[in-house]
C-alpha cells in the first residue's frame, strides 16, 4: 500500500499535464463553437464542460488510489452491473439523436452507459485473458473473450448507436493482441469484419461512387446470387473440414478458415442491409467521394475539409473562424471540434493536438514493458486502444479520410460520459504505472 | 529482442505508422492552397437550349452571376484595386464600389446582382491574375422561357436544380443536362433540342383555341396539328396553360398536359377508325349497307337485349352515310361483321391502348380493354367511340394511315439534337410503324369523311369552300365521377380533319372539354375551330386551294428582297439591316465605313438624315 505522498510522487505527471492541456483547449473551443457570427454566445455548453472536466480530473486522480492488485476481484461484478444498466437503458432510456442511449439521472442531466461500459468491458476482458493465459491457443479462449465484447456491442447496436458499438471492435483487437490471443484468430476476426463492412457498403459504393461499377462484384451482395455464393462457400467449408479431418493437410485448414470467414462476413453484410438504413450506410461510404451527396451526407465532410483547409498554417485566430461561427459545421462542439480547432489555430494547433495524444499513448505503451501482471498490461492496452481509435476515427472523419460515425474526440469534445469514462480508464492506468516497482 | 515483447514493438511500430499517415494527410489538407478545398472551383453546367423547328428559342439557361464579397477573406490593404477592377469590368465609378466594400456591415454582402457571364469572367480573370481573394461569383441558376406560355406543356419546365421535371425538359433530360465530367475550362454544356413544332403556328392556334375556350366556356381545349406525311407534330395546344417561368405560381391543374396525358372517351370521331378497321378486315366494302331504324338492336345468344339509340332514323346507310350522319346503328352493325378479337387487334394496330412514343414525358397509354373483359355491349359501344380511352396525340397519330395509304406513322415532337458546337447529334426521320389499313380502305374512309362536310353532314361547319377537307366530328358524354354514370351536362366536343382530301398533308385534331356555352356538339363548336385552324395552316404553308388563285402557288413564299444598303448625300436609316446587306458599303472609296459586331444594325453614326460628306467616317454598331 502506497502512501499518498509517494503516490503523488510516482504518478506520471506528464500524462496528467497533457490531459489538462487537452481539456483546456477543448473548453476554449467548445466556447468558440457556441459563439455565433454576431459574436453572441448562444449556449453555455462550455460551462458544463468545465464542470465535467474538473470532476473528471478529480475522478482520474482519485482512481489512482485504487490498488491494482485488488482490481481483478471486482471486474466480473462491474461488468455484470454495467450490463444490467445497459439492458435497462435499452428498454427505458431516453432517446437522444435517434438512439435510446441515455439514462436520465435528474433534470436534464444524464449519462451514456455505453461509454462507461467500454471501461468495464476492458477490465473484465483483461481479467479473463489473464486467468486463461496458460492456454493461449485455445479456440474457447478466443470465443469467450470475443463474446465478452460482443455482448455489449450488440446491445449498443440495437439502441441503435452504430459509432459507439464500432469502438468495441478495436478495443477487443487491442486487448486480445497484447493478451496473447493466437494471431490467426485475430486475423480471422479482422478478415470477417472487413468482408462484412465492405460488402455492406458495396451496393451504395457501386451505385454512387464507383465510376465503373463492376458486374462481378454484384454476385456478392445482390439477392439471390449472394445466397448461392454463401451456399458455395458452405460447401467448400464442409469439404475442407472433412479433408482436414482425414488428411490433416495444412491447406485444408486455411481453406476452411477462408470459407468460414466468407460465410460469416457475407451473412453479416446481409444482416447489415436489413438492419441499417440507406442513409446510415451512406455515411460510411460518402467520405470516399463527398461530392456524390454534397448537401446530404457529404455536407459535413465538405464543410469540415473547408474548415481545415481555410485554417492554413497559423489559423484564423481564436473566435475568428467562419465555418464554425456561421454554423456551416454541424455537431461542431462534439463530432467536429477538431475542424474548429484546425480552422482557428491552423496546422500548428493540429500538430499540438497530435503531439499531446501521441505523448499520452506512447508513455502508456512504454510502461507496458515494465509490468509483470498480464491483467495490468491488458488493461493499459485496452485504454490506449480506446484513446487511439477515438482519435483516429474522429480526426480522420474531420479530414475526410474516415467514415462519419459520430464518435467523440476524447478530452476535447463536449460531453460528460465519454470524458468521465476515459478519465476513469487513464486514472486506473496511472495507478498501475505509479506502483510498477511496488512489489 | 525478447520474444515476449514482440507484440509491444509491433504495436509501437503501428502507432508510429499511423501517426505518420495521419500527419501527412492533415498537413496536406491544412497547408494546401485554399482553392484546393472541395467545392471551391465548381464546374459551371450550362443546360442545353430548346428551340422550335425554325430555331426560335423556347428555353435557355441564363448566363448571369451574382457577385458577392466575403469580408474576412478580403485583402484590405489593396481594397482600392478591387474597386478599380470592378469598375473596369462592370462599368461605373470605382468610388461606388469602394463605398460598398468599406461600408457593408455584415461579413457577407452582395456587390452586384445578375451581371453578365462575360463581365463575370473578365473580372474573375483580373482578380485571379492579381491574386485578390474574397470575391465570389455565383451563377444564377435559372432557366428562361422567352416565349412564356407558348407550348408550355410540350416544352415543360425545370426544378430548382435545373433538372427537367416536365415536357421536353424531362423527356430529354439526358441530352439537355450538361455532364460536369466533360467540362472544358470550367464550363460544361448540354446538347440543344429542336422540337418539331412551329412557334408561329403554335402561337396562332393557341390564340384560336383560347378564343374558343372562352366563347364556349370550356374547361379545356386541346388541339394537335400534325404533318400527315411525316408524323411531325406542328402545334401542340393544351389549354389552360401556364407560364413555365413561374410554373410554381400557376394553378397545378394547368400543368396537366391534355394532349398526351389526359385520356378520355373520344365519341363518334372514333367511328373513322372503326370503319377503316372493319373494312380492312373484310367485314364490309364501300357498297355494304345497313338499315338504321333509330337504334342499334341485337339479341345475344343468352337472350340479352342490347339497344343503343341512334341520333336519328337514317334509313339505309353505307360507309359514306354512316360517317356523314355519324350513324350509331350503322357503325354498331358494321362492327358485328367482324369478330371481337380481330376488331380489338386492329384497333391496337392503330395505336390505341399504348403510348404513341412521341418522345413525351409521362404519356398516357389510354385504355382499350382486352376482349376477354368485354361485355356483350362492348364491341358496338367501342365502335361508336365509348368504352375506350384515348389521348389527343393518339387520335391524331391514328389518322396518319388515312393519309398514307394505310401506313401508321409514329407521332414525333423531336426534330433534331445538336451539341453545344452546333454539330448534329441526332436527326429524327419519319418512323413508319406498320401497315394498319389496306390502301383501298384508307382511301374509302377518307372519301367518306369528305362527305361529312356536305350540307347534310355533321361536319358541314368545317367546310372551307376552296379547300377539300375530310372531317369527322364527335360529341362524347363524360362519366360523372360522383354518380359513375354518363353525365348529362359534361361533354367533349371534338373534330378530326385531314386536308387537302386529294392527298392529305395535314391532320388537325381538336377537342373542347366540358363546354358550357350555347352548344356542346362537336359538329357545332369543334368543327368551326378546326376549320379556322385549317385556314391558318393553309395560309401559312401555302396549301393548294382548289378555286382560289393561290391554288397555283407553288407553296414557296418569296419575300421581297431587302435592298442592299446604300448611302447617298444624307445618311439613311440603316437600323435593323442585317450585316450581309452592308457589304456594298465597304467598297465605297469616298467614305470610311466601320462595322462593329455581328447581327443587325443597332446604332449608327451619323444619325438618319444627317449629311454624309466625302471622306467622313460612318460607324455602324451591330448586335
Amino acid at each position: 500500500m502506497l502512501s499518498v505522498r509517494s503516490l503523488v510522487k510516482s504518478i506520471d505527471w506528464i500524462i496528467v499535464s497533457a490531459i489538462v492541456v487537452l481539456m483546456v483547449i477543448g473548453i476554449l473551443f467548445i466556447y468558440s463553437s457556441g459563439v455565433n457570427s454576431e459574436g453572441i454566445l448562444i449556449n453555455n455548453e462550455y460551462v458544463k464542460q468545465i464542470i465535467w472536466a474538473v470532476s473528471g480530473l478529480l475522478l482520474m486522480l482519485g482512481l489512482t488510489a485504487v490498488e491494482p492488485k485488488r482490481l481483478p476481484d471486482y471486474t466480473a461484478l462491474l461488468y455484470g452491473a454495467m450490463m444490467v444498466i445497459l439492458v435497462y437503458t435499452r428498454l427505458f432510456g431516453k432517446v437522444v439523436n435517434g438512439a435510446r442511449s441515455w439514462l436520465g439521472l435528474f433534470g436534464d442531466l444524464g449519462i451514456q452507459p455505453s461509454e462507461f461500459m467500454k471501461i468495464a468491458a476492458i477490465l473484465f476482458l483483461a481479467r479473463y485473458l489473464d486467468s486463461t493465459k496458460h492456454e493461449p491457443a485455445s479456440f474457447r479462449r478466443f470465443t469467450v473473450s470475443f463474446g465478452i465484447m460482443l455482448l455489449p456491442m450488440v446491445l449498443i447496436l440495437s439502441q441503435p448507436d452504430f459509432g459507439t458499438a464500432l469502438v468495441y471492435f478495436p478495443l477487443y483487437l487491442g486487448v486480445a493482441f497484447i493478451g496473447g490471443i493466437t494471431l490467426r484468430y485475430l486475423a480471422f476476426l479482422l478478415l470477417t469484419g472487413s468482408i462484412a463492412i465492405v460488402m455492406t457498403v458495396m451496393p451504395l459504393w457501386q451505385n454512387l461512387v464507383a465510376t465503373e461499377p463492376s458486374i462481378v462484384l454484384r454476385i456478392f451482395y445482390e439477392e439471390p446470387y449472394v445466397f448461392f455464393v454463401i451456399a458455395l462457400a458452405g460447401f467448400a467449408f464442409a469439404l475442407s473440414v472433412l479433408g482436414y479431418r482425414f488428411f490433416k493437410k495444412r491447406y485444408y485448414y486455411w481453406l476452411s478458415f477462408l470459407a468460414l470467414s466468407i460465410i460469416l462476413g457475407l451473412s453479416a453484410s446481409i444482416a447489415g442491409h436489413m438492419v441499417l438504413k440507406d442513409y446510415q450506410i451512406m455515411r460510411l461510404v460518402v467520405f470516399l467521394d463527398p461530392s456524390v451527396d454534397p448537401l446530404g451526407s457529404g455536407w459535413n465532410i465538405v464543410q469540415s475539409i473547408t474548415a481545415i483547409g481555410s485554417g492554413g498554417f497559423a489559423g484564423k485566430g481564436f473566435l475568428q473562424g467562419t465555418q464554425s461561427h456561421y454554423r456551416y459545421l454541424p455537431q461542431q462542439s462534439t463530432d467536429f471540434i477538431f475542424s474548429i480547432i484546425s480552422e482557428e489555430l491552423g496546422f500548428i494547433g493540429g500538430i499540438i493536438i497530435f503531439t499531446l495524444f501521441l505523448v499520452i499513448a506512447l508513455r502508456l505503451l512504454l510502461s507496458l514493458r515494465t509490468l509483470n501482471s498480464a491483467f495490468q498490461r491488458n488493461l493499459i492496452a485496452g485504454v490506449v486502444s480506446m484513446l487511439l481509435f477515438h482519435f483516429m476515427i474522429n480526426a480522420g472523419m474531420a479530414m475526410g479520410i474516415m467514415p462519419i460515425t459520430g464518435i467523440p474526440l476524447l478530452f476535447l469534445s463536449y460531453g460528460g460520459s465519454s470524458l468521465w469514462a476515459i478519465c476513469m480508464g487513464i486514472g486506473l492506468c496511472l495507478g498501475i504505472g505509479a506502483r510498477r516497482y511496488d512489489l | 529482442m525478447e520474444k515476449r515483447f514482440v507484440r509491444y514493438y509491433v504495436v509501437i511500430t503501428l502507432l508510429g505508422l499511423l501517426a505518420a499517415v495521419a500527419l501527412w494527410n492533415y498537413g496536406s489538407l491544412a497547408l494546401s492552397a485554399p482553392s484546393m478545398a472541395i467545392g471551391a472551383n465548381p464546374v459551371v453546367a450550362v443546360r442545353g437550349s430548346i428551340y422550335d423547328r425554325e430555331g426560335r428559342l423556347l428555353a435557355v439557361d441564363t448566363d448571369l452571376y451574382d457577385l458577392s464579397g466575403w469580408r474576412p477573406s478580403l485583402d484590405m490593404r489593396r481594397i482600392g484595386l478591387y474597386s478599380e477592377l470592378m469598375a473596369d469590368a462592370l462599368g461605373g465609378e470605382p468610388s461606388l464600389y469602394l463605398e460598398r466594400l468599406m461600408e457593408e456591415d455584415s461579413d457577407f454582402f452582395f456587390l452586384a446582382r445578375r451581371i453578365s457571364g462575360e463581365a463575370a469572367r473578365t473580372l474573375g480573370t483580373a482578380l485571379a491574375e492579381r491574386s485578390l481573394p474574397g470575391l465570389r461569383f455565383d451563377r444564377v441558376a435559372g432557366r428562361v422561357y422567352p416565349e412564356k406560355d407558348l407550348a408550355a406543356h410540350l416544352v415543360g419546365f425545370v426544378g430548382t436544380e435545373n433538372k427537367g421535371l416536365a415536357g421536353a425538359e424531362a423527356a430529354y433530360e439526358k441530352e439537355l443536362a450538361a455532364d460536369p465530367q466533360s467540362a472544358r475550362g470550367g464550363y460544361a454544356y448540354g446538347n440543344s433540342v429542336f422540337l418539331t413544332i412551329d412557334a408561329d403556328l403554335q402561337f396562332r392556334l393557341e390564340e384560336l383555341c383560347g378564343e374558343a375556350q372562352s366563347a364556349h366556356k370550356a374547361e379545356a381545349v386541346v388541339m394537335v396539328a400534325m404533318n400527315a406525311r411525316s408524323g411531325e407534330v406542328m402545334a401542340y395546344v393544351s389549354l389552360p396553360d401556364f407560364n413555365p417561368n413561374e410554373f410554381l405560381a400557376a394553378d397545378r391543374s394547368t400543368w396537366l398536359d391534355r394532349v398526351a396525358i389526359y385520356a378520355y372517351e373520344p365519341g363518334s370521331v372514333f367511328k373513322v377508325f372503326t370503319m377503316g378497321a372493319v373494312m380492312t378486315l373484310g367485314g364490309i366494302d364501300e357498297k355494304s349497307s345497313f338499315v338504321c331504324n333509330g337504334a342499334y338492336e341485337r339479341v345475344t345468344n343468352s337472350g340479352e337485349q342490347i339497344l343503343i339509340k341512334c341520333l336519328g332514323n337514317h334509313g339505309v346507310v353505307n360507309l359514306s352515310k354512316i360517317l356523314e350522319y355519324s350513324c350509331n346503328s350503322g357503325a354498331g352493325q358494321a362492327s358485328d361483321t367482324v369478330s371481337a378479337l380481330d376488331f380489338y387487334a386492329k384497333l391496337r394496330e392503330f395505336g390505341f391502348g399504348e403510348r404513341s412514343g412521341a418522345d413525351l414525358s409521362g404519356e398516357s397509354p389510354g385504355l382499350l380493354r382486352a376482349p376477354a373483359l368485354w361485355s356483350a355491349r362492348s364491341k358496338p359501344t367501342i365502335a361508336m367511340g365509348q368504352e375506350v380511352l384515348v389521348t389527343a396525340i393518339q387520335m391524331a397519330a391514328a389518322a396518319t394511315p388515312l393519309a398514307n395509304g394505310g401506313i401508321l406513322l409514329r407521332p414525333r415532337t423531336l426534330a433534331r439534337i445538336v451539341d453545344s458546337g452546333g454539330a448534329p447529334v441526332l436527326n429524327a426521320e419519319p418512323i413508319p410503324v406498320r401497315r394498319v389499313l389496306d390502301e383501298r380502305s384508307a382511301k374509302a374512309v377518307l372519301d367518306a369523311m369528305e362527305a361529312s362536310v356536305l350540307d347534310s353532314g355533321t361536319g358541314k361547319r368545317a367546310r372551307i369552300e376552296d379547300l377539300r377537307m375530310s372531317v369527322k366530328t364527335g360529341t362524347a358524354q363524360m362519366i360523372d365521377p360522383l354518380t359513375r354514370r354518363y353525365s348529362d351536362k359534361d361533354f367533349i366536343a371534338s373534330t378530326l380533319a385531314l386536308f387537302p382530301s386529294e392527298a392529305p398533308e395535314y391532320i388537325v385534331y381538336a377537342a373542347i372539354i366540358k363546354p358550357m356555352g350555347e352548344s356542346i356538339y362537336g359538329g357545332r363548336i369543334a368543327a368551326p375551330l378546326v376549320r379556322d385552324a385549317a385556314n391558318i395552316i393553309a395560309d401559312l404553308y401555302g396549301t393548294a386551294r382548289s378555286n382560289a388563285p393561290s391554288a397555283i402557288h407553288d407553296g414557296r413564299i418569296v419575300l421581297p428582297a431587302l435592298g442592299a444598303a446604300a448611302i447617298g448625300e444624307r445618311m439613311p436609316d440603316l437600323r435593323g439591316l442585317p450585316k450581309r446587306l452592308l457589304s456594298p458599303l465597304l467598297e465605297r472609296r469616298d467614305i470610311i465605313v466601320e462595322i462593329e459586331g455581328d447581327g443587325w444594325v443597332a446604332e449608327q453614326y451619323p444619325l438618319p438624315g444627317e449629311p454624309v460628306a466625302p471622306g467622313s467616317t460612318v460607324r455602324l454598331i451591330l448586335r
